[in-house]
This record gives structure tokens, sequence and C-alpha cells, in this order.
């Protein structure tokens, strides 16, 4: 059996054995259902004087980007609650010590934590995008807008957990990790957004709603796929360095 | 028969930021060999085994393992590696069996040797009965057994262990003690315990660190050799000036009680000249054993140490 194989068996089990999987599905489940059903309404409530008015906005176009928006949020405050204790936990409780000398390089450990943990969210975005996508039995729903934003939402999910294992592994103590990571989540969030000031080229290439907004209103844009990979690829990187070079605090 | 050491060590260094935790240690473990690293709290037992099975980097020098070097041919060297840190690591929501099935597939066995091997360490270390059982749930003792199988499950040549006997009553020390010793038959053991009967029952060398720096380093024999004493404690008084007199013996310290240690040459056995002496000077004697004060020899390289080196 490949460690990578190993690794990411044993977070699966200990993600799924613990009752952590189930209330992040089940929160997360319901407070997306609250989310999706107002939006839900507001539409059936505005249809009217919308086309009272003559606009022609399809339910698509109004509830995507309504619903995906806050449910990436949502899923940025989760992802480092659930990588918080990747590595950190395993330092704290002594059994880092036990990866660390078997030979597993870091980069296997990093990479077999961090696709356990996207395996869970991956299902939770599943079970959440069911909402939408059981629309289409009614109305005409655009199938391509709608991946496109399940698509953006997971990227964003993907680096706040890319994120989170990187404080991990910095971090001896699961909740600094925790900390820290929604800090760097929420300047991502928030730069370039408030009111009245002009995005500059630098705050518009961190800002995380910048590159997220292309994938809710249709645009499939390699720029910001870019941004994702790099993000997610440069946190996983540095993860692995943290665990293999300094080796300090174990 | 000379055969090369499975473990070596070449001025191996470990600084944490200006703290110089290990200091330029040298030594080395051949097959069949225990080597016991005694040391007061501090002295660099840990940090020496953590830099042995890979978990820190040494600041300086190198270390091989059956051959393969630690840093460069990590994954070979580590192949070779049981640990067993001085907290065991083991994840208390598993069972004992999972717990061990995953250390053997970690370190690389597929499925059906990695089930054998699980199979023979809990029979060996008698936790069949547990088998089934979280590891949360079991007791410190057990817990230190689990933590004993996982360095053992996937046959290593090299196995070091951090105070493996800490947190055991004595039945289970005695087991752990004769596990260790059956274990090391094909094996090279490194321990660390500040224990010090636990050396001159189970190891074959003996270093002593002190401030990260090799204090002492020897065959338990030679140590046991030097620290060999008599203990004499009597009704009156003992005259110390004729005891120093009795032919061999070296030096007489005051032990606990009025007691009097007797240091002599090696090869030697004062004790029956001693008992004459007592008798016919009447001190009526209470106590009269030969004994090793390994303390004793503990506390003067320590100290001298210090002296030669303060920190």
């Amino acid at each position: 059996m490949s460690t990578l194989r190993v690794i990411v068996r044993r977070e699966l089990l200990r993600l799924f054995g613990a009752p952590t999987a189930w209330v992040v599905l089940g929160a997360l489940q319901f407070l997306s259902a609250y989310l999706f059903f107002i939006h839900l309404e507001d539409f059936l409530l505005q249809q009217e004087s919308l086309r009272a008015a003559g606009g022609t906005v399809g339910l698509s176009a109004y509830i995507i980007p309504r619903f995906f928006m806050p449910l990436s949020g949502l899923l940025l405050f989760i992802a480092p609650l659930l990588s918080m204790n990747l590595i950190a936990g395993e330092r704290s409780g002594g059994t880092l010590r036990l990866l660390l000398s078997a030979p597993v390089s870091a980069v296997v450990i990093v990479l077999g934590k961090y696709l356990a943990t996207l395996c869970l969210l991956t299902l939770a975005l599943i079970l959440v995008a069911l909402m939408p996508l059981i629309l289409g039995f009614w109305v005409a729903i655009d199938p391509g807008a709608l991946l496109l934003a399940i698509l953006g939402t997971w990227l964003c999910a993907a680096l706040g957990l890319a994120l989170g294992l990187f404080f991990s592994a910095l971090a001896g103590h699961p909740g600094i990790a925790a900390v820290a990571a929604f800090t760097v989540l929420i300047i991502l969030w928030l730069v370039g957004q408030v009111e009245g000031t002009e995005l500059t080229a630098t705050t518009r290439f961190i800002s995380l709603p910048h590159h997220l907004q292309a994938f809710y209103s249709g645009l499939l844009d390699t720029r910001d796929l870019a941004y994702f990979a790099i993000a997610i690829a440069l946190c996983l990187a540095a993860g692995a360095k943290q665990l293999a070079g300094r080796r300090e605090s174990p | 028969m000379d055969t090369p050491p499975l473990i070596k060590t070449t001025r191996l260094s470990r600084s944490f930021g200006s703290l110089a935790a290990v200091r330029e240690v040298d030594f080395s473990v051949r097959r069949g060999e225990i080597l016991g690293l005694l040391g007061v709290n501090g002295a660099g037992k840990s940090t020496t085994m953590d830099m042995l099975c890979g978990v820190l980097a040494p600041s300086a020098g190198s270390i091989t393992i059956g051959g393969f070097d630690l840093q460069t041919q990590a994954r070979q060297a580590k192949r070779l590696i049981g640990y067993l840190p001085e907290r065991p690591p083991v994840y208390p929501e598993l069972t004992v069996r999972e717990y061990l099935q995953f250390c053997a597939h970690l370190r690389g066995l597929a499925k059906a040797p990695a089930a054998a091997a699980c199979g023979r360490v809990l029979t060996q270390f008698g936790l069949d009965e547990v088998a089934g059982r979280l590891i949360g749930n079991l007791s410190k003792g057990y817990q230190q057994r689990v933590g004993l199988a996982q360095a053992l499950v996937h046959d290593p040549s090299v196995v070091v262990l951090d105070e493996p006997t800490v947190g055991l009553d004595p039945v289970q020390l005695q087991g752990v003690r004769d596990l260790i010793v059956e274990a090391s038959k094909q094996r090279a053991v490194v321990l660390s315990t500040h224990i010090l009967p636990e050396v001159t029952a189970i190891c074959d060398r003996v270093l002593i660190l002190h401030a990260g720096r090799v204090a002492h380093q020897s065959p338990v024999s030679a140590l046991m050799n030097a620290a060999r004493s008599l203990t004499l404690r009597c009704a009156q008084p003992p005259d110390i000036e004729a005891l120093r007199a009795v032919p061999g013996v070296t030096g007489v310290a005051p032990g606990a009680e009025g007691r009097a240690i007797l240091d002599y040459e090696p090869h030697t056995n004062p004790a029956p000249a001693v008992a004459r002496l007592a008798v016919e000077r009447g001190w009526d004697v209470l106590e009269l054993h030969a004994g090793t004060s390994l303390e004793q020899i503990f506390v003067e390289l320590t100290y001298s140490a210090d002296a030669a080196d303060p920190p």
C-alpha cells in the first residue's frame, strides 16, 4: 500500500470516526439550506416587479452569486476548523514523532492529510449543491453556470484548507493555527472591499471575492484558476517545507 | 568478529537558538548490543534520540543507520528504525490492532505482511486480549507496551527507546526488560533511562551525557568494576583510619545512617578482612555487603564534567 494512501485512509478514518465530520456536514447543510431558501423566496417575490420593469433576470443569474458567495465565505470559516488539527494536533498529541520517524516524506504527509480533508469538504459541497441542482427538475437553470459556481466554491474551500494546513504545520497548538488561518482568510476576503475605494492592481490580485466573482457570473478565466492553483500549491509546499526543514519542536 | 556498526554518529550537535542541547556526540552501536544513554533531565538524551530517528535535523554532524546517511538517504535509513519516544505516540481513538496495522503500513509493509506482523507483536507483547480495545481506554502500562510493539512491528534493525520503562509496575517492568533484551539479539538498541540499575541490568554499554556532551562512555562491565564497593554498618561507629588501612581498600566514604562505603581495587575482595577487623575491635556488625554504587560514579562523572566545562 503506498504511504500516501495509508495517510489518506488514516485521516479519513479519523475525520469520520469522530463527530467533527458529521457536525460539519450537518451544520453546513442546515445553514446553506437557510441561505438558499431565503434567496429563492426573494427571487419569487421580486419576479413580479422585475417582470413589470421589463427586466429578464433568470433564476440562475439571480440565485448563483447570491447563494454561492456567502457559501464560500461559510466554507472559509469551516476549513481552518477542519485543518487546524492536521499537524498541530499530531504535534500536541505526541504522534508527530511517529510520522516523522517513518520512511515517509513530509510532502506525502502534508498531501495525504490535505487530500483526505478535501474529500470531506468536497462531499459537503456536493450535498449542498444538490439543492440548486434539484431546482433543475422544475425550471430551466444554466448547468454550465452552476457547475462553474460549484468549481469556484470548491477552489475557495480548497484554498482555505491549504492555508489552514500551512498554519497547522507552523503552530504548536491547533487553536493558534485556526486563528492565524482565519486572520489571513479574512484579510483576503475583505481586501479591496472598502466602499468607495478603487481596487489597485495589488489588492485586485490578492482579493478572494474578486477572483470568485467571475466564477459566479459564468466566466471561466484562467487568471482566476491560476490564482487558486498557485495559492494552494504555495501553502502546501510551505507546509511540507515547514515540517521537513525546521523539525524544531515536534 | 568485527561487524560494521548499525548506528554511527559523528560529531552530532544540535542547538535550539543559543542553547546547545547536544554537542559533538560520537558513538556507534553494533547488532546485538544495547547502549544505555544516561543523564540527568536536560542532558540531551531525548534530543539525541530524536536526531537518531530523523525527527530532528542535527545542526552539525552526521548519523548513519545501517550504512545509510539519515540526512541524504532518509527513506532507506528510516526503514530500519523503530522509535518509542518518551510519550508513546498512540492515537487514543484507534484500537490496538488498527493502530499497529497503521504503523506497519506507514513503514511500508503490504497488507498481508502487516497483518502477520501485527499478530506477531500482539502475542509478543501480551496484547492479544486488548487487541480490540481503544488505546485511549488502556492503562499507562498497556499504552507503553503498545508503544513498544509499534517500534518493533516492522522488524527494524535499529530500535531507539526513550525511557521505555517509565510508568510500569514492577511486574511489567521485568517483562518489558526481558522483551528489550530479547529484541536486542538481532538488533542494535539504544535506550535512555535515569534508572541506574536498569543500565546494569540490561545494557552492554553505557554512555553518560551531561550538558549535551559525552561525559563517559564504556562497557557496563568496566563501569561496574570501577563502581564496586562494600557497605558496612555497625552498632559502634567504626574507625575510618583502620578501615582505610585494610589491604585493597582505596577509599572510605560515609554513607546513610552511619554506614561506611568502602571502595576497593578491582579483582580484590577486602570483605573477609573488614569482617575480621570489625570483630576484633568489637564494632558489632549489623550489615556488610558488596554492592555497586553506580549512582556515586554517575554523580562524580557529571560533577567532574561540570568542573571541567562549566555550562
